[in-house]
Parts: C-alpha cells; sequence; structure tokens
C-alpha cells in the first residue's frame, strides 16, 4: 500500500519534515532585507568600530512666520519663549564635535573624519583635517578649527571658504599643549581660544597645568592673554570677553580688568548680536522615591543676559534617568543617578535666534544615541494653535521630551507604535466654559499595508510661562479606511461602508489581468479623497491613484515598474501627495513629491550634490512643507522640501 | 562578542518565514509580515537582555495578530481566523498520496494543535523554546506535542485505508 512502511509516529514526524520543505522561502526578500540591516548596520554596532563614521545630525526645527523680526528688539533673556525644541531619537551613534552655523549652513566636526557642511545641496567633506570644534566668523567668510598635526602637536587653522584656502595660524611647542573653543572676534580680525597644558599624571589620568584664554591677531600672529579660564568669547559691541572658570560663568571687562561673575555653569557661547550668553548648567535635584533619597545630577541649558546680567531663563526640560526596578526593591537609602540626557556645546545661530545643542541618551544601551537639538527663541508667546501644532509634530517624530515639555501632566511613559502617526492637521479652535481649545486631526497608517485612520480630538489648554500648555485631551472619534482583498471600506462608530472594489476601477487605470493588491492608503480630510497604490502579486507593476469619495472618482496619479511603494503622504491641503519608492532592479529608494492638480513629478533625490545618498524617504507634512530623510554612511539628515516655491531647505 | 544582528536574522529568517507563510497562506502577506516582524526585531535587538528564538518568534506572533486585527472591524472573527492557516500547499501534493493524508489531517486539527505543529516542525523550535513563548510549561509541550503525533497518525491511517 504505502511501500510496506509501516505508519508510526516516526514517519508522521518526517513526512512533517517533507511537508516543511513545501513551504517556500522568499529569498530574495532575504537578501534585500539583509541589504537594508547591512547598510543600517552602524547604528547598532559599538561605538569603537563605528563612532569616527557615525554621526548625528537631528537637526529639526519648524519655522513660524512673522517672528522674523521678533529678536531685533532686545529683550531680557526671561522674557524670551521656547517656540521649538525639536531633534530625532534613536537615529545613530554619533561622534561629532563643537559645531557652527551660519545662515541655515551648519558645519560639523566627526572626529577622525573631517569637518562637513550641511546644506539645502547635501553633506560633503570639505576639510580633510580631522578636527572637535569649529567656529565662524561673524560673516560667514571664515572657518576656525583645531587640528593635530602629523607630528601629534596641536594646531589651529583658518580656511576662507570662498577661496578655500587653509592657513595655520599656531602651533603647539610640544604635544602637551592643547587648543580648543577657537573663534572670531566680532571685527574678524582676531581669534579668541583656549591653551591648555595637560600632562599625565604619574598613576592614572590627567591633569591641566595651566589654562589661558589667548587671542591671536591675525595679521601680526601676535598672542596675548586674556584671562585665566577656558571658553572664551568676545562680546559683540563690548570690550569684553564672556568664558569659564572653575564651573562659573565669568564676563570680564577687557578695559578694566573686572570680572563678575554670572552663574554656575560651563561651555558659555554668546549671541553673534552680544545680548545673550547660552551655557550647560549642572545641578543637584534631590526627590524623593518610595523613601530613597535620590540625587539627581541635573543638566540642562540655560540663557542669560550677557551684559546687564539681570536675568537667566531655563531653556532646555531634562528627566531624572529611571530608577531600575531592581534598584527601589533593595531599600537603599540615599541613590545618586544622572539625567536622562545630557545636552551640551551650546552654539548660537548666526541670526542669533537659536541654540544648537548636543544631546546625548544616557540610557545604558549600545551605543549611546546623540543628536543635534535646535531651540528656537521668541519673544512671542505660542498660541494655543502653535502648542498643539508642535505637539503633533513632536508625537510625530517621536520627540517625547518636548512632548512632555507641552504637556501639564505628562505621562511616565508615552509610547508611539504600530500604526504610528504620520501627519496632523488643525480643524478649529476656540473656547468653553472660558478654557481654550483647539480640534486636530492626526492620521495613522501602517507601513505596506492599505490601511489609514484619522482620529479627531480636542486639546484643552491653559496659560503658563511659555504661551499655553496641554491640560488634557478628549477623542472626538476616529475615521478609519482600509483595502480588503480588493475592497475598500470606510468604517466610522464602527459603521463600515463600503466605497468601492478594485474592480470598479476603470480598465485604463487599473487593466483587468492585473491582479493586484494595496500596499499604501492615505486621506486627505480636507478633499474628502483617498489615495492608494495597487500593486501586482508579481510586483512588476504599481499605480498610485486617487479616488475621490464625494464625486465617486477615479484619477490615476502614476504608473511605475518594479517599483514598491510602501508608504504615502498626502499634504494638509490635498494638493501634493509624497511617495516612497523602492525600485526593485535598481534596490534604489526615490522621494516623490506629485502636484495632484497638474501631474508634476518632483524627484526629491536629484536635488543633492556629492551626497552618497543611500536612503531617501519622506517623514511628515508640516502642514504644506514635507520633511524628509535622507541617510548616508555617516548618518541621518532631515531636510525640508515646499512644494509651492521648489525649494529644499535644511530644518 | 554577541551575536550580531545579521547572524541573529541568518539564522532565523528561514523559520519566521515558513513559520508566518505557513500561518498567513500567500507570499504577499507573509512577505510584509516577516519584513515588519525583523524590523521591529532590528529596532529592539539592543535593548533585549536575550534575543532568543522565543523572542523573535513573539514579535512575528504579534505582528500576525496586529495584521489581522486592524482589519477586524470589516470582517467577522470566523472570517479572520480563515486566515490563519489557509491551505498553502493546495494542488502540490496530489500525487504524493501520503503527504496529501497528512496534510488533510493537519488541517483538521485545532488551531491550538496546528501551531504547535508549525512551531515545532517548521520553525524548527523545541519544546523549551515553545514552552516560553506560549507560557506553558516545557513537559506540557512535549505531551501536547506526542498527543498530537499520535492523533495525526490515527487520522493519516484513516486517510489511506479511504
Amino acid at each position: 500500500m504505502f511501500g510496506g512502511m509501516k505508519m508510526d509516529e516516526k514517519r508522521i514526524e518526517e513526512n512533517l519534515n517533507r511537508l516543511k520543505e513545501l513551504i517556500p522561502v522568499n529569498h530574495q526578500l532575504k537578501e534585500s532585507l539583509k541589504k537594508r540591516f547591512k547598510r543600517n548596520r552602524w547604528k547598532k554596532i559599538g561605538v569603537a568600530i563605528i563612532a569616527a563614521a557615525a554621526i548625528l545630525l537631528m537637526v529639526f526645527s519648524f519655522g513660524i512666520k512673522n517672528l522674523q523680526d521678533n529678536l531685533i528688539t532686545k529683550v531680557n533673556a526671561e522674557e524670551l519663549k521656547i517656540i521649538n525644541q525639536i531633534s530625532f531619537i534613536s537615529l545613530g551613534n554619533i561622534n561629532a564635535g563643537k559645531i557652527a552655523e551660519y545662515n541655515g549652513t551648519i558645519y560639523i566636526p566627526l572626529y577622525d573624519k573631517g569637518i562637513y557642511k550641511y546644506d539645502n545641496k547635501g553633506f560633503k567633506k570639505i576639510i580633510d583635517k580631522t578636527s572637535g570644534e569649529v567656529g565662524i566668523s561673524l560673516d560667514g567668510t571664515k572657518l576656525v578649527f583645531t587640528t593635530r598635526t602629523s607630528d601629534g602637536k596641536n594646531a589651529i587653522y583658518i580656511k576662507d571658504l570662498k577661496t578655500g584656502k587653509e592657513t595655520k595660524i599656531i602651533e603647539s611647542k610640544d604635544r602637551d599643549t592643547y587648543y580648543s573653543d577657537p573663534g572670531f572676534s566680532p571685527d574678524g580680525n582676531k581669534v579668541i581660544y583656549t591653551e591648555q597644558i595637560i600632562v599625565p599624571r604619574e598613576t592614572h589620568g590627567f591633569e591641566v597645568k595651566e589654562s589661558n584664554i589667548n587671542a591671536i591677531d591675525l595679521k601680526s600672529l601676535k598672542v596675548t592673554k586674556l584671562a585665566d579660564g577656558s571658553c572664551g568669547s568676545f562680546v559683540k559691541t563690548e570690550d569684553a570677553i564672556v568664558f569659564e572658570r572653575d564651573n562659573k560663568i565669568i564676563y570680564k571687562n577687557l578695559k578694566d580688568g573686572s570680572e563678575k561673575i554670572i552663574d554656575e555653569g560651563k561651555n558659555p557661547s554668546v549671541s553673534p548680536n552680544g545680548y545673550y550668553i547660552a551655557y550647560e548648567k549642572y545641578e543637584p535635584q534631590k526627590e524623593k522615591v518610595e523613601d530613597m533619597n535620590v540625587t539627581v545630577s541635573m543638566n540642562n541649558i540655560w540663557i542669560a543676559d550677557a551684559a546687564s546680567f539681570t536675568t537667566k531663563k531655563q531653556v532646555t526640560l531634562n528627566v531624572p534617568k529611571r530608577i531600575p526596578p531592581e534598584v527601589l526593591k533593595e531599600k537603599i537609602q540615599n541613590y545618586v543617578t544622572s539625567s536622562l540626557y545630557t545636552y551640551y556645546w551650546p552654539v548660537w545661530s548666526s541670526d542669533s535666534k537659536s541654540i544648537f545643542v548636543l544631546k546625548n541618551l544616557n540610557e545604558d544601551i549600545r551605543g549611546n544615541t546623540m543628536q543635534l537639538m535646535k531651540i528656537e527663541l521668541s519673544r512671542e508667546e505660542l498660541t494655543p494653535e502653535e502648542v498643539v501644532k508642535k505637539f503633533l509634530q513632536a508625537i510625530i517624530v517621536r520627540d517625547e521630551d518636548f512632548a512632555r515639555v507641552l504637556m501639564k501632566n505628562p505621562p511616565t511613559i508615552m509610547t508611539v507604535s504600530s500604526p504610528h502617526p504620520v501627519a496632523y492637521e488643525i480643524l478649529g479652535s476656540g473656547t468653553e466654559d472660558g478654557k481654550p481649545y483647539v480640534d486636530a486631526s492626526l492620521t495613522y497608517g501602517y507601513i505596506m499595508n492599505g490601511y489609514c485612520s484619522v482620529n479627531k480630538s480636542r486639546y484643552y489648554l491653559s496659560p503658563d510661562s511659555n504661551g499655553y500648555i496641554i491640560d488634557s485631551i478628549k477623542d472626538l472619534g476616529t475615521v478609519e479606511f482600509i483595502e480588503k482583498n480588493g475592497t475598500f471600506y470606510k468604517i466610522e462608530n464602527n459603521v463600515e461602508t463600503k466605497l468601492f472594489d478594485s474592480g470598479e476601477i476603470p480598465k485604463e487605470i487599473l487593466p483587468d489581468n492585473l491582479n493586484a493588491h494595496s500596499t499604501a492608503l492615505t486621506y486627505s480630510p480636507k478633499t474628502n479623497t483617498i489615495f492608494f497604490t495597487m500593486q501586482t502579486n508579481d510586483r512588476s507593476q504599481s499605480r498610485i491613484i486617487s479616488y475621490d469619495i464625494s464625486h465617486r472618482a477615479f484619477k490615476l496619479i502614476d504608473s511605475l515598474e518594479n517599483t514598491i511603494i510602501p508608504d504615502i503622504k498626502v499634504d494638509s491641503s490635498g494638493k501634493y501627495l509624497a511617495v516612497l519608492a523602492y525600485n526593485d532592479t535598481s534596490q534604489q529608494s526615490n522621494t516623490y513629491v506629485y502636484n495632484l492638480k497638474t501631474g508634476e513629478r518632483e524627484d526629491l533625490r536629484s536635488r543633492f550634490e556629492d551626497t552618497k545618498i543611500e536612503e531617501i524617504s519622506p517623514q511628515f507634512w508640516q502642514q504644506d512643507k514635507l520633511i524628509f530623510q535622507i541617510s548616508l554612511k555617516e548618518g541621518f539628515l532631515y531636510y525640508v522640501y515646499d512644494p509651492y516655491k521648489g525649494q529644499v531647505l535644511i530644518p | 562578542m554577541p551575536e550580531s544582528f545579521i547572524e541573529f536574522y541568518e539564522k532565523n529568517f528561514d523559520d519566521v518565514y515558513r513559520y508566518v507563510y505557513f500561518k498567513v497562506g500567500n507570499k504577499w502577506d507573509a512577505d510584509d509580515i516577516v519584513s515588519e516582524t525583523f524590523q521591529k526585531a532590528f529596532e529592539k535587538y539592543n535593548t533585549v537582555k536575550s534575543n532568543s528564538k522565543a523572542w523573535i518568534f513573539s514579535i512575528a506572533r504579534n505582528t500576525v495578530t496586529d495584521y489581522y486585527r486592524m482589519r477586524k472591524n470589516l470582517v467577522s472573527e470566523e472570517l479572520i481566523m480563515e486566515h490563519f492557516y489557509p491551505d498553502v500547499f493546495e494542488d502540490k501534493l496530489e500525487r504524493e498520496v501520503e503527504l496529501d493524508c497528512l496534510k488533510k489531517s493537519l488541517y483538521s486539527l485545532s488551531k491550538e494543535e496546528i501551531e504547535i505543529v508549525n512551531l515545532k516542525y517548521f520553525a524548527n523550535m523545541t519544546h523549551r523554546e515553545i514552552s516560553q513563548l506560549i507560557e506553558k510549561t516545557e513537559e506540557a509541550v512535549k505531551a501536547q506535542a506526542y498527543r498530537i503525533i499520535q492523533k495525526l497518525k490515527n487520522l493519516v491511517i484513516k486517510c489511506l485505508e479511504g
């Protein structure tokens, strides 16, 4: 019967193994996915190997119109409001040094790699010499940077950005003399820097024998000592410097030599207009957690008035690191910990309106995550609408710490999981019992799925020192859109309505013989239109299609071959559609933006010069501007695309 | 030196893929679910203490559930269950009477029993790994797996005898 073979348990097991072999494994997918993880490998490998190459770079800001002039009139530091503070998390190990910025171009020293320029054309190395600190002249024409010479001495160079010429202005007499914090004087004729003599101790560690703040005249190359201390900067319009000594921020009048302590802190940076000083501050914060005395060494960035010393303001909101449960169990009396983030090396933007800060996540994960954060300051308070906008942006980009700042009683854990938020829209605002509220929608989506949901919520706000703060959030309902086996549905209040079958799509858009399924779906509340893709099961053809629900009208937006479309995103006006497209043949990702009226397609990859892009993907629409990300060997960079002006900008 | 993610991926991909494919019954959903599973694993790889096989399979199981849960409002529970363990072998076994009988027998098992078969035979998991995943003791899994094989044997014999 069956070959005389006895049907026993063993035979069942053997046959189960034969069945197993009949289950196919998609080896193509296996290889392409692997490539993706390999490419991103630097994100995950220990610092030692990759630190040199890895950089952070998640600068972010969301510009607000009508604020251009708000810092022209000088106000006290404490009157400045934080209008934005955004960075990105979990994006890699970096080892960036002290940066410099001029008019939207950021210069970033990457240890062991050189100095890079990050602007709207891409990310490009402009200086081969390794450096940890760079500064820029007030007119943006010259960089000054520290470097090591081939024989192990230290030097300071100037690079003329117009001619490209690099000139050494000083070299140390020996290897124990170090230079740091180079910066130009406001007139550009002098460079201020710290000179330290650091010698190894007999047993271990190092000792700073001497720390001087010097200025070098660029014409005569004559060096003058200005003070004992470190991290000095000139103050525009004053004959004065600000520097650090013994964990104090000091203002020194160079005319009479008098000194005044501004605050306790480190690494001061004076704004180019000479009004403000930004600095790091470390304060012990004591609290009681379940009978345990917890001391948190809390680090934040503060700003103070440069000349009048009248006021100070804290501009970051750090939180303590989580106390491990095993520590709580042990019933220890005193516990010392640090803050969750370390903010350091504040640097002002050339317009004196923002501070760039390096931000390090102090969690015990392999390869700590470092980012570059931009804090925007303004005299004007955020309106309730602006607060909700910032909050939703922070949720979308998963910037938990800024989202917390905007909430009165932030939850301990703010998790964002699948489906993840991809877009938001402000729907309206008003007052209820005298309390201001803002209605907004948040759109959620899954990558590689025909699904999208739009959740409406009402955000209640109350006044606070920064403008407004979110008190509570009320759910106003959710609408879902879903494709299942070629049929599209809308679900609202648990009632599902069939929208259409893929068979109803006109043949000129989707021919009969194409057996296809949807890989991405999104909805525009403004135009009551869904946007979706249909991809043939062999992945050879993809169509991007819109369906106007009110008019029951289909429209073909584009037809692509051998292309997988995992993600589409529509802007809040419903006029532009951003598409992530993976070409199966070239294994390359592209980000396209379609003008839905004219059908024109913009390929954002083509906007970059001399930048080796590994991946490019749309992140979200900030109203009518697309925030997208490019990833490079060195890290991730964020960009903004304005479809109305056709411009790519850095955030 | 801890195992790198790529090594972990290489070691587990085929098993995860077969497990998911057998569960959902088509390549397209399997591709998407497996991609998402490893993406999630990749993101969390450094934060988990032990990157075990049970761990990746718990992600895979949750991803499958999530994948269908979002369609839940749309289709009945029964219809969802149909998505789990549809016949993946279809016409491939017509000439192989014995395997065809095994297949039919397999699909007549309860969902929980098929899950055990899938994890043990198609995903190559040990009793211990399965026990970590489904929160039973190792002994209970072992006993249940044995009973399933007994049951399959009887079903196959019946089937072959026509």
